[in-house]
């Protein structure tokens, strides 16, 4: 049976982003919808652009990244996470950049008729950047995002085993 | 019908296209679909007084007009109470048992950029259920993706 749309579900790793991705294929399921799991590196500031060939101090270039390093992990990442859900099928997409602009770009590009995200990713600050990228998704993203909160699935499959057994 | 959605509708253009989009959703995933709203800045005790009860009729007629244009075909379940909008929508969906929560979003800020959306992340807090933000109308599309696939 042919799809009907596409849902982009992005992913970093975390276990809130692994949540996102089983709430993302269940609804892919669903509505028989094309399922495209994104990752988006940051830049990684190579530290040999830090030093002349000499070993002499010269000026960085702003804004150099490594970035077959990044994009290479982010598809190691993206094939662990794909398989560990049994979603092999699923089509996978790396990029680097500000995360919520590029998939907000890159779900235009795909024409996604809904975003999947986890309500917070992984970082040394996470505390200070609590759904930072959730919040700027929803901000400039020009179709809806579905925003998962940590545990939404382990609540869902404790309700469907109250369902199952029969509630007394 | 499996599952249930919880929308929080107002009667504003970004509540309506939450409708909207619940309704959407609500017909693609043949699930059941409650129009929640909160009459918010009633101080306890007053809920009987005249204006209380004006604003909860409004309420009522304002959300059975919206889910009369955006509901899904099988009808749509409508539900207004007082209270603060975050916590009354985490109590409906509890209390529905909602797979998922939609709501509608206001762009504001430089470009247009920056959300204001607070109760959004409020719910994120105070709900298990994932939760769905549909863009304000002045740059959605995805929604009518989602319409022209229904």
């Amino acid at each position: 049976m042919a799809t009907t749309g596409t849902i982009l579900c992005g992913v970093d790793g975390s276990e809130d982003s692994r949540e996102a991705l089983e709430v993302a294929a269940r609804l892919a399921e669903r509505l028989n919808d094309r399922l495209v799991i994104a990752y988006v590196g940051h830049p990684v500031h190579a530290p040999s652009s830090i030093f002349a060939p000499s070993g002499a101090l010269a000026p960085a270039p702003i804004g150099t990244f490594d970035v077959e390093v990044e994009l290479r992990a982010g598809e190691a990442l993206l094939d662990r996470m794909a398989s560990d859900a049994g979603l092999e099928d699923a089509e996978q997409r790396v990029l680097t950049g500000v995360t919520a602009e590029r998939l907000a770009d890159l779900a235009d590009d795909e024409a996604a008729e809904l975003i999947v995200v986890g309500s917070r990713g992984r970082g040394a600050f996470r505390s200070a950047f609590l759904g930072s990228v959730s919040n700027s998704l929803v901000g400039i993203a020009r179709c809806p995002v579905l925003v998962v909160p940590p545990g939404a699935v382990e609540t869902r499959r404790a309700s469907s085993r109250v369902t199952e057994q029969g509630a007394p | 019908m499996i599952g249930t959605i919880v929308c929080g509708v107002t009667d504003t253009q970004d509540g309506r296209a939450a409708a909207q989009l619940a309704g959407a959703l609500a017909e693609r995933l043949d699930m059941r679909l409650v129009y929640a709203h909160a009459v918010d800045g009633v101080s306890r005790g007053t809920e009987e007084s005249l204006t209380a009860r004006q604003r909860f009729g409004g309420a009522e007629a304002a959300l059975t007009r919206i889910a009369q244009q955006n509901g899904p075909s099988r009808g749509v379940e409508l539900r207004v109470d007082f209270g603060e909008r975050a916590q009354l929508l985490a109590q409906i969906a509890a209390e529905e048992g909602a797979d998922l929560v939609v709501l509608g979003s206001r762009a504001g800020g430089f470009r247009g950029r920056a959300l204001r959306c607070t109760l959004a992340r409020e719910l994120e807090a105070a709900t298990p259920a994932p939760v769905v933000v549909a863009p304000p109308q002045t740059r959605a599309h995805g929604e009518e993706r989602l319409e022209r696939a229904a």
